[in-house]
């Protein structure tokens, strides 16, 4: 072997080396098992079937990091408390509000619109019908947030009682069907559902007039530090930039509604 | 324009009590709109705790499950006795009463009954059977093992569950999604004489080894099932105590709310007679199946949160309101107050004043000017006269046998005859001349305007004449006369003492010849004297 190879090659291997170690010094710290939770909420997760877009993404997120993610499911609301309490270091597909960033870091990795499921026999024909006719009650998911106009309608109707609440959309669909709420905020994720000849028969869509939301890795801040959550948040930038975030919603959406989804 | 002092007056004292009023109008608002709230954030926070205690409890017994999974997993031989003292410690001092049993149930095809039979017989159970008989069912689903172990669990022994249509739909959900299933209302064996509503919770336990990353792979690795059979009364016993007071909770098994669905009321007495001041139905979804949580204020939610502080507000700040408009008023009009009592207070002492100017200068009993009044007038007559060298008159008139009348009638009677008599005299004269009492039955007359002593004469004969004509008294008819001294200035006296005198000497003299008679002062002795002969006393 020639000297100058074998220095080229030295140099080739110095230079890999030190690539890893500085990748390796980027990623997150894994010195102890981690915990993710998922909710059942149509294609983000199903517990029927244990897929979705957030195991995907949580699956995604444990190959890059090299972490051990414990992942769990339970209802939203409870994911947002130990969230709060640092019982929970991760969740996935949260937005944010002003409340929530006093207590929860935000990595987006995917952004979409909200959309008003109303029965067609409750004359609504649009949005602001439905809060006009004291007869209409909505279904919610407890703690769900949405974009403006939806908080702002959601609010005003939960101030009159008029908000019927569930820990998951099963129920919600039950009783839209049922006539007993007339119309549920949903997003893309809940497109399948939605489609079922039963509930497309009975049901318009109107849209809200708000731009797309972004949605991201919710990270506890009483758990994982500020440095971490930035590696984490690189983690996700690096999980987007590269195309594996696309790839993950071209398994759930067509093309043009996942690139527009994971494109903002 | 000037306002009238009762609108100036009250203008700002009604300003100041409406402004009150307003502010504890505007308090008592808030107050009830912080109570309202405050009710409201309560039954909201008793909403959401009720529904997470029960999640979360329900969320502890999948971990359970999800222990004894793994107990399963980490094994291929778990043995009854191996179960059993895994739940005995699983369970040993925690507080989860409503839990009944943990059992673990095998998936059995119709190949695998017989020696699954035997096996129980010789390791465990002498007299296990599976019941129903399998008869040609197939697969069955008995179950095997139950923790803790007890008469009543033993009873559920080789029962097949997959005879339950709702328990088998729940089964195979959950071998189907590798998570928990949670079986609609069920009747749980071992409650052979209680009829509460049960529920189980299955997870599904596959081979070790066999992959589990899809539903053709759990339902080809599916082994059998750990499952939870808990009642839901005692699950809402062991929960005592974490509903908030004052709110009453329904449980019903779907999203429908009507008795058929009911599994728990918290408060079954309740009528419905008056409607809730708050009530909600909240969804507690699982795994294919949902709860609906029918939770309402009570009576005693409203007692809990009552508004008694807000009526303290209205009712104080209504009187407070009230004694600021007073106390305004009594700023505000203080000083024309205090400046009206003083007028009613000057005018009073003025008053008394003049009464008091008035006895000094007058007689108490007829009214007339008195001696130093009249000696007061006549100084100034006479000055006047004396300025405008002009004449004045003065006469003494001393009434005749008026000592006589007051003996024989009293007292009384003379004071009235002597009021008669004064008045009558004052009718003989002018505005302008002074007619005083000096005291008894004497009287003095001053004429500061006259032209000739003949004026002063004729105002005497005027008297005289008046006083002569019977007096009516108490039914009596009274008679008397008069003596009267004229004295002129200045013939008679160039100054009041000379003049008086004069007068004095004059009436005596009258009256020394008998009375009843006119008399000019002694120089210049007068003219003529004109005499009547006395009257009788009464007629």
């Amino acid at each position: 072997m020639k000297p100058d190879r074998l220095l080229r090659q030295l140099l080739v291997a110095t230079l890999a080396l030190a690539a890893g170690l500085v990748r390796a010094a980027d990623l997150p710290d894994c010195s102890r098992p981690l915990t993710l939770a998922l909710h059942d909420h149509g294609l983000l997760y199903s517990r029927q079937t244990d897929t979705g877009i957030d195991k995907d993404f949580a699956d995604a997120l444990t190959r890059r990091s090299g972490c051990r993610i414990n992942i769990v499911v339970m209802p939203r609301a409870r994911i947002w408390q130990l969230i709060e309490s640092g019982g929970l270091d991760f969740s996935l597909s949260g937005i944010s509000n002003a409340q929530r960033e006093r207590f929860a870091g935000f990595a987006w990795y995917f952004s979409n619109k909200y959309y008003l499921l109303v029965r067609r026999d409750a004359g609504v024909q649009r949005v602001a019908d439905f809060t006009r006719n004291p007869a209409l009650r909505l279904g919610a998911i407890r703690s769900f947030r949405y974009s403006p106009s939806a908080n702002r309608m959601i609010d005003a109707l939960d101030a009159d009682l008029r908000v019927s609440y569930a820990s998951g959309l099963a129920p919600l669909y039950e009783t839209l069907l049922a006539n007993q709420i007339h119309g549920m905020i949903i997003e893309p994720f809940d497109y399948p559902a939605v489609e079922s000849a039963h509930i497309r028969e009975q049901t318009t869509i109107l849209e809200f007039d708000d731009p797309p939301v972004p949605h991201g890795l919710i990270m506890s801040k009483r758990s994982v530090p500020p440095a971490e959550q930035a590696r984490w948040h690189a983690l996700v930038d690096g999980l987007r930039a590269d195309g594996s975030v696309e790839r993950i919603f071209d398994k759930y959406f067509k093309p043009e509604l996942s690139r527009a989804m994971t494109r903002f | 324009m000037k306002r009238p002092a009762l609108v100036t007056n009250l203008l700002l004292p009604t300003a100041v009590g409406l402004f009150s009023l307003a502010l504890t109008g505007w308090l008592w608002q808030h107050e009830r709109e912080t109570l309202d709230a405050s009710r409201r954030a309560d039954f909201d926070f008793s909403v959401r705790q009720a529904a997470g205690r029960i999640e979360q409890r329900i969320a502890t017994y999948e971990q359970m499950l999800r222990a004894a999974r793994g107990l399963f997993n980490a094994s291929d031989d778990v043995s009854a006795s191996d179960f059993r003292r895994f739940v005995d410690d699983l369970i040993a001092g925690t507080e989860l009463s409503g839990l009944q049993a943990m059992i673990f149930t095998p998936y059995l095809a119709g190949h695998q009954i017989a020696s699954h039979v035997a096996i129980r017989r010789r390791t465990d159970s002498p007299g296990y059977t599976i019941e129903p008989p399998p008869g040609g069912r197939d697969p069955v689903a008995p179950v095997t093992y139950i923790a803790p172990d007890s008469p009543i669990n033993r009873r559920a022994l080789g029962h097949d569950l997959f005879t339950s249509p709702p328990r088998r739909e729940a089964m195979l959900q959950a071998r189907d999604s590798g998570t928990v299933a949670i079986s609609p209302k069920i009747h749980l064996k071992m409650d052979q004489a209680v009829t509460s509503p049960a529920f189980a919770i299955y997870l599904a336990v596959y081979e070790p080894g066999r992959p589990t990353d899809s539903v053709a792979n759990r339902q080809a690795a599916l082994r059998g099932w750990v499952h939870i059979a808990f009642r839901i009364h005692d699950l809402m016993a062991s929960l005592y105590g974490e509903i908030a007071p004052g709110v009453a909770l329904r449980i019903y098994d779907g999203t429908r709310t009507d008795s058929d669905s009911l599994m728990f009321d918290s408060d079954p007495d309740a009528t419905d007679a008056a409607p809730p001041r708050f009530a909600t139905t909240e969804y507690i979804s699982f795994p294919q199946h949902t709860w609906a949580l029918r939770i309402r204020t009570t009576p005693a939610f409203d007692q809990h949160h009552s508004r008694r502080s807000a009526r303290i507000i209205a009712i104080g700040g209504g009187l407070g309101s009230l004694l600021l408009a007073l106390f305004t008023w009594q700023l505000t009009t203080g000083r024309s107050r205090a400046h009206a009592r003083a007028q009613v207070m000057t005018c009073e002492l003025r008053a008394s004043e003049e009464r008091m100017r008035h006895m000094a200068q007058h007689d108490p009993l007829t009214q007339l000017p008195n001696r130093a009044l009249f000696s007061d007038r006549l100084q100034a007559a006479l000055a006047r006269a004396r300025r405008d060298r002009q004449l004045a008159g003065l006469m003494f008139v001393d009434l005749d046998r008026f000592k006589t009348i007051n003996d024989l009638f009293g007292h009384a009677v003379g004071d009235r005859l002597l009021v008669a008599a004064s008045a009558r005299m004052r009718e003989c004269l002018r505005e302008s001349d002074t007619l005083a009492r000096l005291g008894g039955d004497e009287f003095v007359v001053l004429l500061p305007h006259i032209d000739s002593p003949a004026d002063a004469e004729l105002v005497a004969e005027r008297i005289r004449a008046t006083l002569v004509q019977p007096f009516g008294l108490d039914g009596h008819e009274l008679h008397i006369s008069a003596s009267v001294g004229i004295g002129i200035y200045p013939d008679h006296g160039l100054d009041d003492t000379a003049l008086m005198k004069s007068a004095d000497d004059a009436m005596y003299r009258a009256k020394d010849v008998g009375g009843n008679r006119l008399n000019f002062a002694s120089h210049p002795v007068p003219a003529q004297s004109r005499c009547a002969p006395p009257a009788p006393l009464t007629s």
